[in-house]
């Protein structure tokens, strides 16, 4: 109970987190786009060969 | 009924713990007057990572940091290693006796304020500008030394052969060792207490004697020796580094990146960052909202007030700990993400434990730049009066702190700076560390795509953490 009685602490320190979130996101769909990238690649060269 | 004396004492010890702790850590610091709000510069810290993150992959494409060669500058005389040896053992022997024989008033006795300014926190700030001078002046490796010499001259080829230290052990003692420090540090209740850090001071000095005579004076010292380990990690960010009859000058950074892989090395460093980083937690309301529910528990326990505090705190150094330790392994697990990468997590973990190193310190400059700054100037008025009998040896007993020297302000901003440059070098050194492993400069940059993320978590938690401080 005393730790919910400061959750508006926690909440207020969520701010300092907004730019990981960011960066995770941003990262997430770079890496997803590189293996897509990737896969149509090696499909590619096996359909050729 | 029973209950009710309990109570107040948990109280008082709380009282106590949540007051004092942050105050002998950080040190006074005044009003910060800033230009715009602190968790923005959280966000441009974090912009600047991603800038660095982008300038690395496209302006270095080849592994530049490994296998540098470092040049010779000086050559040093046989007697100066033996004799800074010397002064180390006379300045440990000092110290010992002020903590054993002076004033039991914390702030009047030199040893407290060695201990836990200059030893532990200006020492590291020394050996990123002069190199690991720690080294020279270590009376536990001199002590061993000496007594090396005597027994060889006495015995002669009768001693037996050192031991071969286990591999397997690696840094591990070093990391046990700076756990148990930052538990006295941040936790034991008696921390301040002259004698008592004397007598932990001869029993610490007593442990490293033996470990030498087992294993030898450069094994040990260089491996299980926490503090020779400690600032040995730090000083493989300078660009000087000081043999026992020469000076070297090398780049910056390429003594951490060649710091081997030894097993413990990453415990140690989690170690390092996350006891800093419990420091500055415990300023934090979250942190007394956590003691106000746990202490309870642990007197329920049977401990008493003071005992059920000082583990509280201990739980929270160990689950400090390893929130870092499990962040940097997640930005290791990510790096598996790279197609073709085989290598376990924790292989990739120790490979990359160079990174930790400039991390650990921006933390520790960041997190003790204002104690330093300010309780350091301590040092004028005990050196005159170490005792603290009233002696004034130099004539400086009577010197002041200077408060107006750095304002609240400047310290924020060189906070932020240390927390930037060491987060940037951390990212430098794993691009560098990454493009040996893996060759190809595209690979290489993709794999430290979660290392950016982690690198990036640091600086916003180290920034949070200090936004709590005033």
């Amino acid at each position: 109970v005393i730790v919910l009685a400061h959750a508006g602490h926690w909440a207020v320190g969520l701010i300092y987190m907004v730019p990981i979130f960011i960066v995770v996101a941003v990262l997430s769909v770079a890496s997803w786009r590189d293996r897509r990238t990737a896969e149509r690649e090696t499909s590619k060269q096996r359909s050729n060969s | 009924v029973i209950r009710r004396p309990a109570t107040a004492a948990t109280s008082a010890a709380l009282a106590f713990f949540l007051t004092a702790a942050p105050a002998s850590a950080h040190g006074l610091v005044g009003k910060q007057d800033l230009p715009i709000p602190k968790w923005l510069f959280g966000w441009a810290a974090a912009a600047v990572l991603v800038v660095s993150f982008v300038g690395l992959a496209v302006l270095w494409p080849r592994a530049r940091l490994e296998g540098l060669r470092e040049r010779r500058v000086l050559t040093l005389p046989a007697w100066v290693d033996p004799l800074c040896g010397l002064l180390g053992v006379a300045a440990f022997t000092g110290l010992v006796y002020a903590g054993l024989a002076g004033s039991q008033v914390v702030n009047d006795n030199i040893l407290p304020t060695v201990v836990y300014v200059i030893f532990w926190v200006g020492i590291p700030f020394a050996t990123l500008l002069f190199g690991d001078l720690w080294r020279a002046f270590n009376p536990w490796r001199a002590a061993g030394r000496a007594f090396g010499w005597v027994a060889r001259r006495i015995a002669g080829d009768a001693i037996p052969d050192a031991l071969p230290y286990p591999a397997r052990l690696g840094r591990w003692p070093a990391a046990l060792g700076i756990l148990l420090f930052a538990g006295l540090e941040l936790a034991f209740s008696d921390r301040d207490d002259p004698s008592t850090l004397a007598v932990l001071a001869l029993s610490y000095a007593a442990v490293q004697l033996v470990g030498m005579s087992l294993y030898g004076v450069r094994a040990w010292s260089d491996r299980a020796d926490a503090f020779s380990v400690y600032f040995g990690l730090f000083a493989s960010l300078s660009p000087v580094r000081w043999s026992r009859r020469a000076l070297h000058v090398r780049p910056p950074l390429s003594g951490a990146a060649a710091v081997p892989a030894t097993a413990g090395t990453v415990a140690l460093l989690c170690v390092m960052i996350g006891s800093t980083s419990f420091d500055g937690f415990t300023s934090s309301a979250q942190w007394n909202s956590i003691v106000q529910w746990l202490a309870p528990r642990y007197r329920n326990l049977g401990l008493n007030a003071d005992h059920a505090i000082e583990l509280v705190f201990f739980t929270g150094i160990v689950g400090m700990i390893l929130a870092i330790t499990g962040l940097y392994l997640l930005g290791c697990v990510g790096m598996r993400s790279v197609r073709g990468l085989r290598e376990p997590a924790l292989t990739l973990a120790r490979r990359f434990a160079p990174t930790l190193i400039p991390i650990a310190l921006a933390y520790l400059m960041a997190h003790y730049f204002g104690l330093l700054s300010y309780q350091g100037q301590a040092m004028r008025y005990l050196v005159s009066d170490p005792l603290g009998d009233g002696s004034n040896v130099f004539g400086t007993a009577s010197a002041t702190i200077d408060y107006g020297w750095i304002s609240a302000t400047g310290i924020w901003y060189v906070q932020v700076a240390a927390l930037v440059v060491g987060h940037a070098c951390g990212l430098a050194l794993a691009h560098d560390r990454a493009l040996v492993l893996f060759g190809d400069a595209r690979v290489a940059t993709r794999s430290q795509y979660w290392m950016l993320a982690v690198m990036v978590a640091f600086t916003s938690l180290a920034l949070w953490l200090l936004s709590n401080a005033d």
